[in-house]
């Protein structure tokens, strides 16, 4: 669902960063309520049509971020350029953005339509035009009959579609989006993720959105900003930031990892060796890694990437083969996820496809199993 | 679960021991005869002779005037100091000014006539305003605790506000000031209505303070009703009560249908 690139060069702008302008611009944006620092010198750009998610958890600073670019808290310092215009001074009135609220934040006191053409008569246009417009809107988001009713007499998920319809009626540049799942159930979460990716392909604009939900940040993003405590953790596209994490926290945040500390004892341009004495075996790692011999680092690896098997596999370099004894299966129907006791008391998690229907071989509870991995199935991790 | 009678019966008499005086009082305003505790039939004429009283109907028409006047006042300061104590969580002095706000509440009545009394003598002999007590010395002690009762509606209508509704206007093109008038005030309306109402019937309804801050030829309704009774009871008092009771409880029943019927539209 995510925005399928049609031509990989202009669809991809961030990848060409010398011919391509941003179209929002963060520099060194810090924010402090009181001594704390919401949000610390935060640099970002972001370039037209962009669906950008920023992913964090709670307190990570994203929502600070959302709510400066639209104007409701100013930068302790820093710029926020929008379209190449300054925004510091200007005010939430004056800015060519608009934001769906985690909220909705609907007028309780005016009907749908007062409600999305309460911008556009802010605006000064015609009555027929604004007529035209929020007919328009309606149909975007699919509730034509129930432009007369009032907020409360609407159900969750139409109460977000008006929200959306009314964030998107002034055809805003940017439109910034707090949590605008949030609030619904998984099933109707999932059909609105789609819509929303919809909606953005077919008017071109530009979407901010702060999420705390990783799956929905993947299923959405052309690129994704991972905050922690007030900070950019990685900026990447979804495969960037979950095959190649950046640090530790990274990895752990996007997806589930396994994460074990070593020691570098090869360090050779085109492959490291690795000792980790929790997993009771050495790692192989078919590149070059920015270190030093004898260096402490840690390597984390996806449960996806890993393989079992009852009879010991050949190893790759005399490396990359774990032994250990099952302790726990999770069957979740596509996939299993087995918990591997290692002999140092190290648990790794192994998620494996069930391919055969009701597999009477299965590996089982209290059976020792090697787990293997490829030399470039794990990222070597500094911080 | 088969019903109990001691919660029924416990709850009659409460309702007896605080509405019986207020039923026999209603009743009696139509009793015919002259004496007030003897029945001797059902008429209006008590209800007649009441219309037929200048003096009752000059303090009623006073009285209405002074209520209105004071609790628009009280509607103005009231809400104003709401705003400051919810939005402006921090400043200087917040926990001072909460609690001089609300003190009027619980100030004995004797308390405040007394030393508004005291204010305005001061006043008049220092500044030459107000000049004598009147009218408009009544309407400025009415609005000081009205305003009291006033800012503790609005306060609560104003906490649960949603903010981000005013952020969305703003976000939307609304400078603060259209703001306010698109969005915040329509909202809390409802509590500025029944503030407005309750301002008005406690006004109507005091006595002490009244007692206190008014001069010569500004009776209120109930100085004026106070004085015929120590007379001894006259049975036109009864049918002025019971007009009275009816503009009061219509206030405080239009003042909650009202804060009922607003809540689940406001809030979603």
């Amino acid at each position: 669902m995510a925005k399928r690139p049609q031509l990989a060069i202009d669809t991809r702008p961030w990848r060409d960063t010398a011919n391509n302008k941003p179209f929002v611009r963060i520099r060194n944006v810090t924010k402090k309520f009181g001594d704390v620092s919401a949000v610390h010198e935060v640099s970002l750009d972001i370039y037209r049509s962009e669906l950008f998610c920023l992913l964090g958890g709670s307190g990570s600073g994203k929502s600070t971020l959302l709510r400066m670019l639209a104007g409701f808290e100013n930068p302790t310092s820093g710029t926020i350029e929008i379209d190449g215009q300054d925004m510091t001074e200007v005010p939430p009135y004056n800015r060519p953005v608009n934001m769906m609220f985690q909220s909705y934040a609907l007028f309780p006191h005016m009907s749908v339509e007062q409600n999305i053409a309460y911008g556009l008569k802010r605006d000064g246009l015609p009555r027929a035009e604004i007529a035209a417009r929020v007919a328009e809107l309606l149909a975007l988001v699919k509730l034509q009959d129930y432009g007369k009713r009032k907020p409360h007499q609407l159900s969750g998920g139409q109460r977000q579609r008006v929200a959306l319809a009314r964030a998107l009626a002034k055809r805003p540049k940017l439109l910034l989006l707090d949590e605008p799942l949030g609030a619904l159930d998984k099933k109707l979460r999932e059909e609105t993720q789609f819509e929303l990716v919809k909606i953005q392909e077919q008017l071109g604009v530009t979407f901010i959105v702060v999420t705390h939900d990783q799956e929905e940040a993947m299923t959405l993003a052309t690129r994704i900003g991972v905050m922690n405590q007030g900070e950019i953790a990685m900026i990447g596209e979804p495969t960037d930031i979950y095959e190649f994490p950046n640090s530790r926290f990274v990895a752990n945040f996007i997806g589930s990892a396994n994460m074990v500390e070593g020691v570098v004892t090869e360090d050779e341009p085109d492959h490291v060796r690795i000792r980790s004495t929790e997993l009771g075996c050495d790692i192989y790692v078919g590149h070059g890694v920015d270190c030093a011999p004898d260096q402490l680092l840690w390597w984390a690896i996806r449960p996806e990437k890993m393989a079992l098997s009852r009879e010991k596999p050949e190893g790759l370099h005399g490396a990359n083969v774990a032994t250990g004894v099952v302790e726990e299966i999770a069957y979740l129907g596509d996939i299993s996820v087995y918990q591997i006791v290692l002999e140092s008391g190290k648990r790794l998690r192994v998620s494996q496809t069930n391919t055969v229907r009701g597999n009477p071989d299965a590996i089982t509870w209290e059976e020792q199993v090697y787990v293997t991995w490829g030399i470039d199935a794990g990222s070597v991790l500094t911080v | 679960m088969r019903k109990g009678w001691f919660l029924p019966i416990a709850a009659a008499l409460g309702f007896s021991f605080l509405y019986a005086p207020i039923v026999s009082l209603v009743i009696f305003s139509f009793n015919e005869n002259r004496l007030v505790t003897v029945w001797s039939g059902f008429s209006l004429k008590w209800y007649g002779e009441l219309f037929n009283d200048p003096q009752m109907l000059g303090a009623a028409w006073l009285s209405l005037q002074i209520a209105a006047l004071s609790a628009t006042i009280a509607l103005v300061l009231g809400t104003l100091a709401a705003v400051a104590l919810v939005r402006f969580r921090r400043f200087k002095g917040r926990t001072l000014f909460a609690g001089m706000v609300s003190a009027p509440l619980v100030m004995p009545d004797v308390i405040t006539g007394l030393s508004l009394l005291l204010l305005f003598v001061a006043m008049e002999s220092i500044l030459g305003w107000p000049q004598g007590r009147g009218m408009l010395t009544i309407v400025i002690a009415h609005a000081t605790f009205c305003t009291a009762y006033v800012c503790v509606v609005v306060q609560s209508r104003l906490g649960d506000f949603d903010r981000s509704l005013e952020e969305a206007a703003m976000d939307l093109g609304a400078p603060p000031v259209r703001t306010f008038f698109d969005i915040t005030l329509p909202i809390i309306a409802p509590a500025l209505v029944s503030g407005w109402l309750l301002g008005f019937t406690l006004s109507l309804d005091d006595l002490v303070i009244a007692s206190f801050v008014s001069g010569p030829g500004s009776s209120t309704l109930p100085m004026v009703i106070f004085s015929k009774v120590r007379l001894g009871v006259s049975p036109d008092v009864n049918a002025l009560a019971t007009i009275i009771i009816g503009i009061v409880a219509l206030g405080v029943l239009a003042a909650t249908i009202i804060q009922l019927r607003s809540k689940p539209r406001t809030q979603i």
